[in-house]
C-alpha cells in the first residue's frame, strides 16, 4: 500500500509537471496516453489540471489591452538615433585612429630621437641628469677637501702656479685636512649637496653654441692644473665673502642671475684669476669671457657683469684667506647659515667641483670627466611641442585601442 | 482568440522589413502599426503598469528601428517581442530605481483603478471574468520576471512554444518547464487568495 502510494506520488509529480504542456497540446504520444491514463485513477491532478485549464482559459481570452497611444515612429526620433550614436562613428573610426595614432607616435618617437639622441624616449630626457649627477657628488666629496686646503695654500705661493702643479703640494693637501675635519665635514657636504642641486639647472638652460661650453672646461681643467685647484677656492671665497661682503651690494647682483650658464662661467673666470695672479688675470679672464659673449643668451648683458665684480672681489677674499686654514673653516660653517647665499653659491660650487675634478684625479681624467657635462649641454631639450605630441599621440592611440576592443567585445556579446 | 494582429490587406512583413532596412520610416511604421498592441500588451503583462508598458514599447519601437539591421528572418514579431520584453525589464529596473514603491503596491492600485478591466471583454459572464482575470493578472506579477514572460507571451498573446523559444532567446524545454513552474505557481497563488474563482469554475 505504501509503495503504491508512493509510486502514485512519483507518478502524481511526474504527470503535474507535463500537465501545462498536455494542456497546450505539446506533449508526445506516449506522454499523453501516461497522462490520460493516470487522470482517472488521481482527482488530485485531475483537479490540478482542470484548475490550470481555467487559468489559460481565462488568461487567453483576456482581450488584448488597447494601447493608450500610438508608438510610431516620428523624424525627430529617427534623428535623436543619429545624436547619440557619437560613440558608434567613434567606435567605427577606433581601428584608423589607432593606426594612425600608432604612425604619429612612432613619427615623433623617431624625430625625437634623430634630433636629439641624447634625450630620445620620454624616460631618458629625465634620467641622464641624475647619474652625472651622482658622479659629481662623488667627485665633490673627494674635492671638497682639496678645495679647503687649496685656498689656505693660495696666499704663500700666490704668483707660483708650478708649485700647485707639483704633486707634492696636492698631496700635501690631505695631510693638512686632518687638522680642520669640521672644515673638511663641512667643505665635503656642501658642495656635495649643490653639485646635485646645480646639475639640474645646468642641463636644463640650453647653451647656444656648444663649443663655448666646451672651451672653458677643456682650457681650465688639463692645461693648468694649478688653476683648476685654486679654482676650487671659489666656494671658498665665496665664503670668505658670506663674512664679510655679502653684506654689501655687490652681493646682490651676484645672487640675481638666474641660474642659467652664468654662474657656472663665473667659477673659471674666478679661477682664472686666481691662478695667473692680478696681471695674467686679464688676458685669461678676456679669453673666458669670449665664451659667454659667444653664447649671445638673453642674460649675455648681466653675466658680464659679475665677472668684473667677482675680480674685484677676489683680492679681498684671498685676503682673508690669507690669515690661515682657521679662518678657512669659521666661512665654511657660516656657509650653511645664509638660505639667499647659498642659492648664489650652489651653481657656483656645482660648476668648481667639476673643475675641481680634474685637479684631484689629474689632467687625464678631466676630459672625460668635463665630456659628459659638455655632451649634455651640446643636446638642446626637445621642444615641448614634440613632448606634447608625443602625449597626445599615446593618449589617442590607448583610447582608439580601448574602444575598439569594446566594440569587438560588444559585437561577441 | 484571434485579434492580438489587425490582419490587413497590406504589404507582408518581410516587403516592409526590406523596405525600413534601407532607410524608410514609413514602412517601418507601416510594421509597427501592425505589432505595436503586440508590443503593447507583452510590455503591459511583464510590468503590470500602463505607463511603463508605453514607455517600454515605444522604446522597443525605437530600437528595433535601430536594429532594424540586425534582424536575420524568422518570426519578426517575435524579434519585436523580445526588444520589448527586455524594454519592460529595463523599465521595471528603472522604477524600481526610482521609487521604493514596490511592484505589490502597484499592482493594489491597479486593482483599485480597474485598469485591468477589458473594454472589449464579452458581455457574457463579463463580471465573473474580469474578477478572475484581475485575479490571475494580479498572480502573474507575483512571478519572477523570467516565468511571467513566458506567461506574457504564450497565454496572453497566444505565442506557440517555438515563438517563445525565439523571444525569451531559450530552449523549447525551457519554454516548457518555464511555463509549466509559472503555470503552477499561478494556481497557487490563486488557490491561496482566491479560492472561489478556481472552485466556482470547476463546480461549473
Amino acid at each position: 500500500m505504501a509503495s503504491n502510494r508512493e509510486l502514485t506520488s512519483k507518478e502524481c509529480r511526474h504527470v503535474g509537471e507535463s500537465l501545462s504542456a498536455y494542456l497546450d497540446g505539446q506533449l508526445g504520444e506516449k506522454e499523453r496516453a501516461l497522462i490520460e491514463s493516470h487522470l482517472p485513477d488521481c482527482p488530485q491532478c485531475s483537479a490540478e489540471l482542470s484548475d490550470l485549464r481555467c487559468l489559460v482559459d481565462a488568461m487567453r481570452t483576456t482581450a488584448p489591452v488597447r494601447p493608450p497611444r500610438s508608438f510610431l515612429l516620428s523624424p525627430t526620433m529617427v534623428e535623436e538615433k543619429r545624436r547619440r550614436s557619437w560613440f558608434d562613428i567613434w567606435s567605427a573610426l577606433a581601428p584608423a585612429m589607432a593606426g594612425v595614432a600608432a604612425l604619429l607616435l612612432a613619427a615623433l618617437l623617431f624625430v625625437d630621437y634623430r634630433l636629439y639622441p641624447d634625450n630620445s624616449g620620454l624616460a631618458s630626457s629625465a634620467a641622464p641628469p641624475t647619474v652625472p649627477a651622482a658622479e659629481e657628488t662623488t667627485v665633490g666629496l673627494a674635492a671638497a677637501p682639496f678645495a679647503a686646503e687649496a685656498t689656505a695654500l693660495t696666499e704663500e705661493p700666490a704668483l707660483s702656479p708650478e708649485a700647485f702643479s707639483s704633486p707634492a703640494v696636492l698631496a700635501a693637501a690631505p695631510s693638512d685636512t686632518p687638522s680642520t675635519p669640521a672644515a673638511a665635514a663641512f667643505a665635503a657636504t656642501e658642495p656635495a649637496g649643490s653639485a646635485t642641486e646645480g646639475a639640474v639647472p645646468r642641463s636644463a638652460p640650453s647653451w647656444p653654441s656648444p663649443e663655448a661650453a666646451t672651451a672653458p672646461m677643456a682650457t681650465v681643467a688639463p692645461v693648468t692644473p694649478a688653476a683648476a685647484a685654486t679654482e676650487a677656492e671659489a666656494p671658498l671665497t665665496a665664503q670668505g665673502r658670506t663674512t664679510e661682503e655679502y653684506a654689501a651690494p655687490e652681493a646682490a647682483p651676484l645672487s640675481v642671475p638666474p641660474p642659467s650658464a652664468a654662474p657656472v662661467r663665473q667659477p673659471t673666470v674666478e679661477a682664472a684669476d686666481a691662478a695667473a695672479g692680478g696681471e695674467t688675470a686679464e688676458s685669461s679672464a678676456a679669453a673666458l669671457e669670449g665664451p659667454p659673449a659667444l653664447g649671445a643668451t638673453a642674460d649675455g648683458g648681466t653675466e658680464q657683469e659679475p665677472a668684473p665684480e667677482a675680480a674685484s672681489l677676489k683680492p679681498a677674499a684671498t685676503a682673508d684667506t690669507a690669515s690661515g686654514a682657521e679662518e678657512v673653516t669659521e666661512p665654511a660653517s657660516l656657509k650653511v647659515a645664509p638660505d639667499a647665499v647659498a642659492a648664489t653659491e650652489e651653481p657656483m660650487a656645482a660648476a668648481t667641483v667639476v673643475a675641481a675634478a680634474p685637479a684631484d684625479l689629474g689632467p687625464a681624467t678631466a676630459q672625460p670627466l668635463g665630456a659628459p657635462a659638455s655632451a649634455r649641454s651640446l643636446s638642446t631639450e626637445p621642444p615641448l611641442l614634440l613632448r606634447l605630441g608625443q602625449v597626445l599621440a599615446a593618449v589617442l592611440l590607448l583610447a582608439a585601442t580601448l574602444t575598439w576592443s569594446v566594440r569587438l567585445i560588444r559585437r561577441r556579446a | 482568440m484571434s485579434g492580438s494582429i489587425p490582419v490587413k490587406s497590406s504589404p507582408a512583413d518581410p516587403d516592409l522589413v526590406r523596405e525600413a532596412k534601407k532607410g524608410s520610416l514609413t514602412a517601418f511604421n507601416a510594421l509597427a502599426a501592425r505589432h505595436q498592441t503586440l508590443l503593447y500588451n507583452v510590455a503591459y503583462r511583464v510590468t503590470g503598469n500602463p505607463d511603463l508598458a508605453a514607455d517600454a514599447t515605444q522604446e522597443a519601437l525605437i530600437l528595433a528601428y535601430r536594429r532594424l539591421h540586425q534582424y536575420r528572418g524568422g518570426s519578426l514579431r517575435a524579434w519585436l517581442a523580445r526588444i520589448a520584453t527586455n524594454c519592460a525589464y529595463d523599465q521595471l529596473r528603472a522604477r524600481k530605481r526610482q521609487s521604493t514603491t514596490s511592484l505589490e503596491d502597484m499592482v493594489e492600485e491597479e486593482d483599485r483603478l480597474g485598469a485591468l478591466e477589458d473594454p472589449h471583454a464579452s458581455p457574457e459572464d463579463a463580471a465573473l471574468a474580469t474578477e478572475l482575470g484581475e485575479a490571475i493578472a494580479a498572480a502573474v506579477l507575483t512571478l519572477p520576471e523570467d516565468q511571467r514572460s513566458v506567461i506574457a507571451l504564450v497565454d496572453y498573446n497566444h505565442f506557440d512554444y517555438e515563438e517563445t523559444a525565439q523571444a525569451l532567446d531559450i530552449s523549447l524545454g525551457t519554454v516548457k518547464s518555464r511555463l509549466s513552474r509559472a503555470r503552477a505557481r499561478v494556481r497557487n497563488e490563486l488557490l491561496r487568495r482566491h479560492p472561489e474563482l478556481l472552485a466556482s469554475r470547476m463546480r461549473q
